[in-house]
C-alpha cells in the first residue's frame, strides 16, 4: 500500500473557535508576529472577543467558493454570526450542489488561526519576517505615498501588478492598474494555459475554456489532463458519469494518476511527444478518409495544406518518438473516427513545451477532423453575454511597452494575462526599464513562478512590494506591506458569468462579517486610489459596481436573496456551427492558421521533439492533487487537507530506484543547476522509468504558514524560465534533475 | 427500517471530499478521521493499478463492538446506527479488538470515537454529508433495498454499456 503523500497536522476546530469566542476569554490579538511564527497553544490569543458574534438564527447564504480557481456555486449555512456548513449549491453548474475536499474544507480558511490580521510594515530585512503592526490609515498612506513618488520618479510603468486570473475583482484591479497608467498587469497564466488559449484564438478563434462536453461523449481522449485530480468540478462530474455510462477513456501520460487509473487504456507516452501521437491519428484518418467531409468542406480553412504537411507522420514514425506501438496509434485513430462522439481534450496547464501551442493545436484540429465542435460530446464554443460597467473617467494614455515582450516579442499572447514568468528577470535587469514597485493581488508568485532564488534576487530590487493577501503567502513574507484580505465567506463580490451551453451568473454573498481587521479588496483599492490622487476612478460603492454589472439582465443585487442563480433563456442546445461567427481570419476553424502565418509562425502543428534527457538525469514532472490547489496556502495551510496530504514524494519508478539504490519512503537528494533538496522518495511502479513526478505547490518558505511551513519541496526551484515562442507558456516540461541517496556521490 | 452504505470502488476517485466533509460537518479532530480513503496499490509498470476504498463504520445489523463493549457505551438505534456514548466509554479499546474493520477511533479524549452515520442530518430527511458531498455517487446511503437496486442497476449497465 501506498500513501496518497505524508501526512500530518494540527487543528482548530470550529466548536473550539465558537466555544471560546463565546466565553469572551480571548483579546483580539495576533496577525503577523516579531517571532515569525504562531504557536498553536497560543491559539485563544488569536480569537476575537465574543462582542463580535451577533445572535442569529440559523440561515442559508448562496455564494462562490474561492479554494481554487473554479469558482463554484456554494450555499452556506450560518447561525450565530458563525458558518455552520458549506456545501455545493444545486442550481451552478460548476459544483451541480457537490464540492470538492477544498471546497469543503474553506471553513478552515475563514478559522484558520494563521491569517494576517491587520496591516503590517515591514521593519528587518527583506523576508527576514520582522513586522510592525499598523493602522489601516497609516498602512495605505505609507503603501498610497510610496507609490505616488516611484511614479514621480520612474513612471507608473515602473509600477507592476500581479492578481489571480480566475477573480471576480478582475475588472476593478485592472481598473486600478490603468488609473495607475501602467502597462505591466500579469497573472499566472505564463505558468498555466497561455499556450493553450493562443491555441484555441489562432484555430477556433477565441478560448473555449473548459467547454468539453464528456458527458455526451462515446470515446473520449485525454492527453495528461488528469480530469480526476484537477479543480475542474463539473468536469470530474461530467467524466465520471460519461465513463459510467460506458464511453470509452483513453488517456496518455507518463504517469499512472488517478484518471489513469479510471481509463479503459493507460498509454504511458514518452513526455513532450503528444503531438507526434496526434499527427499520426491525423494521417491515419486523412489516409483512410475517416475525417467528417461535410465539416472540413464547410467549417475549416486549409485541410489540404494540411493533407500535405501530414504526409510523413505515420505510424512508424511516431512510434519512435512516442515508445507507443504504431498499430496502437492506428486503431486509436480508427476508433476515434469511427465511434461517435468522440471528443479529445485539449487540454489545460500541461507540462508545457516549448512547442505548446502547436501540440494544443494539433488536438484542437483532431477534434475538427471528425466534425466533433459544437455538438453534443464535443467541444464547443461557450456562450456568455456581456455584463454592464461603471464607465470609467478616461484613462491616462500608456506609452511604456510590457516589460514581457508582449505584445512585440510575443504578438498573440494577451495581455490581460501576460507572461509574468518573464518579470522577474526584467526587474533584475532594469530591462527594458526599472520596475520598482510590485502590487500582488492574492497570487503566490514565489511559489508559483519558476526559479525561485531570481523571485527573491528580483524582489531585493524592489523598493515597494505590496502584498493583498488572507493568509502570510510566501510572497507575503516578503513584502514590505501586507493588507490584509477577508475570505469570501465574508464579502460580496461583483457578479460571475459562467459561459456554457446557457449562460448563467452567479454571485458571491457575504456569509459573516471579516474577522479581525480584514476587509474587501474593492475597500483596499478605493482608499489606495484616493490617497493616490485617482479616486476619481471608484468614486462608486461595491453594490452600485454590482448592480451595474447586473443591469444588463434586468436585476439587481437583491435578486440573489432569493435566488441561487440568474439563467438565460438561451437554449442549451448545442446545434453545430451553422450560423456562427468564427473569429479567425477566414471565418473558419483554421487547421492552416493565417494568423500564425502572419506573424512569421508555422502555420501547421509541426512536431519539434522535446529536448532529449542528458545522461544520468531525470525528467522531472509535476502535476496536482485533488486536495490542494496551486501555490495557494488556502488549501496546504488548511487543517483539514493537510491532514491529507501535508508533503510531496518524489515518485520513482521502481526498476530506476533499484538501479539506484532508493528505497521506499527514505530521503533523498534532488539537484540541478539550480537548486539542490531533500524529499521523499515513493518508490511506485506508477511512472516510466525515465521520468521523476512531484506534486507542486509544496516547499512554502513563509513561516507564517504553521501547517505548510517547510514541508516538501517546490518544484518550481529545479524549472527555469522560459516562453513558448509563440503562445507564451513556459516549457516547464522540459526540466531534469538528478537523484541520488544521501552519500551515494 | 435499517440503513447502511453502499460504496462502488469503480467511481471512487480518491479524491476525498467523503472525508472533509466528514470533518465538516461532524468538527472531527485532527489525526482522527470517522471516513477515511485508503488507497492499494498493485501490478508492475507498465500495468499498475490503483483501487481506492472510502471507509467508515458499517453500522453492522449485529456490531461486534456493542457486544464487546464492558460498560454498555455502544448502542444501536432502530434505523441500525451504531452509537457510542462517551458518558459510559471507558477508553478500554475492546471495541478496536471486536471490529473486523478497525472502525473505532480514539482521539485526544482517550475514548472511543466514530461515524455516526450523520444522524442529525438523517433524523432531518438528509443524506450522510459524505454521500452528500461524492462527486460521482461512489457512495450512497440508504435502506438495504434501495442500495440493492443501486448496485444492480450500475452491474446492469456495466454489462450493456461497456466498450
Amino acid at each position: 500500500m501506498n500513501s496518497l503523500c505524508a501526512k500530518s497536522g494540527i487543528q482548530i476546530s470550529r466548536r473550539a473557535f465558537t466555544k471560546l469566542s463565546a466565553l469572551g476569554t480571548a483579546a483580539a490579538l495576533g496577525g503577523i508576529s516579531t517571532i515569525g511564527t504562531y504557536p498553536m497553544e497560543h491559539l485563544n490569543r488569536l480569537i476575537e472577543p465574543a462582542a463580535a458574534i451577533p445572535v442569529e438564527e440559523e440561515r442559508t447564504v448562496y455564494g462562490i467558493c474561492e479554494m481554487c480557481p473554479f469558482n463554484c456555486g456554494v450555499k452556506v449555512t450560518c447561525e450565530g454570526g458563525v458558518v455552520k456548513s458549506i456545501e455545493g449549491n444545486p442550481k451552478e453548474p460548476h459544483s451541480n450542489g457537490k464540492l470538492c475536499a477544498r471546497g469543503n474544507a474553506a471553513e478552515q480558511v475563514l478559522y484558520n488561526p494563521n491569517r494576517v490580521k491587520y496591516p503590517v510594515i515591514r521593519t528587518g530585512e527583506r523576508g527576514a519576517g520582522e513586522w510592525r503592526r499598523a493602522t489601516w490609515d497609516e498602512a495605505l498612506d505609507h503603501v498610497a505615498g510610496k507609490l505616488n513618488e516611484i511614479k514621480g520618479t520612474y513612471g507608473p510603468e515602473s509600477i507592476a501588478v500581479i492578481q489571480f486570473p480566475t477573480s471576480m475583482m478582475v475588472p476593478l484591479v485592472q481598473r486600478f492598474q490603468k488609473a495607475l497608467g501602467t502597462p505591466n498587469y500579469f497573472t499566472s497564466l505564463g505558468n498555466c494555459k497561455i499556450s493553450r488559449v493562443v491555441a484555441d484564438i489562432t484555430t477556433l478563434g477565441g478560448h473555449i475554456l473548459n467547454a468539453v462536453d464528456f458527458k455526451n461523449a462515446k470515446y473520449i481522449m485525454l492527453f495528461g489532463r488528469n480530469t480526476f485530480e484537477t479543480p475542474a468540478n463539473s468536469s470530474v462530474q461530467a467524466l465520471s458519469a460519461a465513463i459510467a455510462g460506458g464511453a470509452k477513456l483513453v488517456y496518455l501520460d507518463p504517469r499512472f494518476t488517478v484518471t489513469a487509473s479510471k481509463a479503459d487504456e493507460w498509454i504511458p507516452i514518452k513526455p513532450g511527444t503528444d503531438l507526434a501521437f496526434v499527427l499520426a491519428m491525423m494521417h491515419v484518418i486523412i489516409g483512410r478518409g475517416l475525417y467528417d467531409e461535410a465539416f472540413i468542406n464547410t467549417y475549416t480553412y486549409g485541410f489540404e495544406e494540411l493533407s500535405e504537411f501530414i504526409g510523413n507522420y505515420t505510424p512508424e514514425w511516431a512510434e519512435g518518438i512516442t515508445d507507443v506501438p504504431a498499430a496502437q496509434i492506428e486503431r486509436i485513430a480508427i476508433e476515434f473516427a469511427t465511434t461517435q462522439p468522440a471528443v479529445a481534450h485539449p487540454g489545460w496547464h500541461p507540462h508545457g513545451y516549448e512547442n505548446e501551442t502547436q501540440i494544443r493545436r494539433g488536438i484542437l484540429i483532431l477534434n475538427a477532423l471528425v466534425g466533433n465542435i459544437n455538438k453534443p460530446g464535443g467541444i464547443f464554443y461557450p456562450r456568455g453575454l456581456s455584463l454592464g460597467d461603471i464607465k470609467p473617467p478616461a484613462y491616462p494614455e500608456i506609452t511604456a511597452q510590457r516589460v514581457d515582450g508582449v505584445p512585440g516579442k510575443y504578438p498573440l499572447v494577451p495581455a490581460s494575462h501576460g507572461l509574468w514568468q518573464l518579470l522577474p528577470d526584467a526587474i533584475i535587469n532594469e530591462d527594458p526599464y526599472p520596475i520598482k514597485a510590485l502590487i500582488v493581488y492574492r497570487s503566490n508568485p514565489l511559489l508559483g513562478m519558476p526559479d525561485r532564488n531570481r523571485i527573491i534576487e528580483a524582489f531585493k530590487k524592489l523598493d515597494l512590494l505590496v502584498v493583498i493577501d488572507i493568509l502570510p503567502s510566501d510572497t507575503a513574507w516578503y513584502a514590505d506591506v501586507i493588507l490584509p484580505e477577508c475570505t469570501y465567506l465574508e464579502r460580496d463580490d461583483p457578479p460571475m458569468l459562467i459561459p456554457g451551453k446557457s449562460p448563467k451568473v452567479a454571485l458571491r454573498q457575504k456569509c459573516v462579517e471579516p474577522m479581525y481587521e480584514s476587509k474587501h479588496s474593492f475597500w483596499i483599492l478605493k482608499a489606495l486610489a484616493q490617497r493616490m490622487g485617482i479616486g476619481d476612478y471608484f468614486d462608486f460603492e461595491l453594490d452600485d459596481y454590482i448592480n451595474a454589472q447586473l443591469s444588463p439582465l434586468g436585476i439587481t443585487k437583491e435578486y440573489f436573496n432569493e435566488n441561487a442563480i440568474w439563467s438565460s433563456d438561451i437554449s442549451p442546445e448545442l446545434k453545430g456551427l451553422e450560423g456562427m461567427k468564427i473569429n479567425t481570419p477566414t471565418g473558419k476553424i483554421e487547421l492552416y492558421s493565417k494568423k500564425l502565418e502572419a506573424n512569421g509562425y508555422e502555420p501547421l502543428p509541426a512536431f519539434v521533439p522535446p529536448k532529449e534527457t542528458p545522461s544520468g538525469m531525470f525528467r522531472l514532472l509535476h502535476g496536482h492533487i485533488a486536495v490542494h490547489t496551486h501555490a495557494n496556502p488556502a488549501t496546504f495551510d488548511n487543517v483539514y487537507l493537510n491532514e491529507i496530504c501535508s508533503e510531496n514524494e518524489l515518485w520513482i519508478n521502481s526498476d530506476t530506484a533499484m538501479d539506484l539504490g532508493i528505497v521506499n519512503g527514505e530521503y533523498i537528494w534532488i539537484e540541478n543547476e539550480l537548486s539542490k533538496g531533500k524529499i521523499k522518495a515513493k518508490v511506485t511502479e506508477q511512472i516510466r522509468p525515465d521520468a521523476v513526478f512531484m506534486l507542486h505547490g509544496f516547499g512554502h518558505v513563509s513561516p507564517g504558514l504553521t501547517l505548510a511551513y517547510g514541508k516538501g519541496l517546490n518544484d518550481n526551484d529545479f524549472i527555469k524560465v522560459g516562453a513558448d515562442p509563440i503562445g507564451g507558456g513556459c516549457p516547464m516540461g522540459e526540466t531534469f534533475v538528478r537523484i541520488y541517496k544521501e552519500g551515494s556521490l | 427500517m435499517t440503513y447502511q452504505f453502499l460504496f462502488d470502488a469503480d467511481r471512487c476517485i480518491n479524491c476525498r471530499a467523503c472525508e472533509v466533509a466528514c470533518k465538516q460537518q461532524n468538527d472531527v479532530e485532527t489525526g482522527v478521521r470517522w471516513r477515511t480513503v485508503v488507497e492499494t496499490d498493485g501490478g508492475k509498470y507498465p500495468t499498475p493499478s490503483r483501487e481506492f476504498l472510502s471507509l467508515a463504520c458499517f453500522h453492522c445489523s449485529r456490531p461486534y463492538c456493542m457486544a464487546a463493549c464492558p460498560t454498555g457505551a455502544i448502542s444501536q438505534r432502530p434505523d441500525g446506527i451504531v452509537l457510542n456514548d462517551k458518558n459510559k466509554c471507558i477508553g478500554c479499546g475492546y471495541c478496536i479488538m471486536a471490529c473486523p474493520f478497525a472502525v473505532p477511533l480514539f482521539g485526544s479524549d482517550g475514548l472511543m470515537q466514530k461515524c455516526i452515520a450523520c444522524y442529525p442530518r438523517i433524523d432531518k430527511g438528509l443524506e450522510p454529508a459524505c454521500v452528500h458531498a461524492c462527486l460521482t455517487s461512489a457512495l450512497a446511503f440508504g435502506t438495504p433495498e434501495a442500495m440493492a437496486e443501486i448496485k444492480r442497476e450500475r452491474t446492469a449497465a456495466s454489462i450493456i454499456l461497456s466498450p
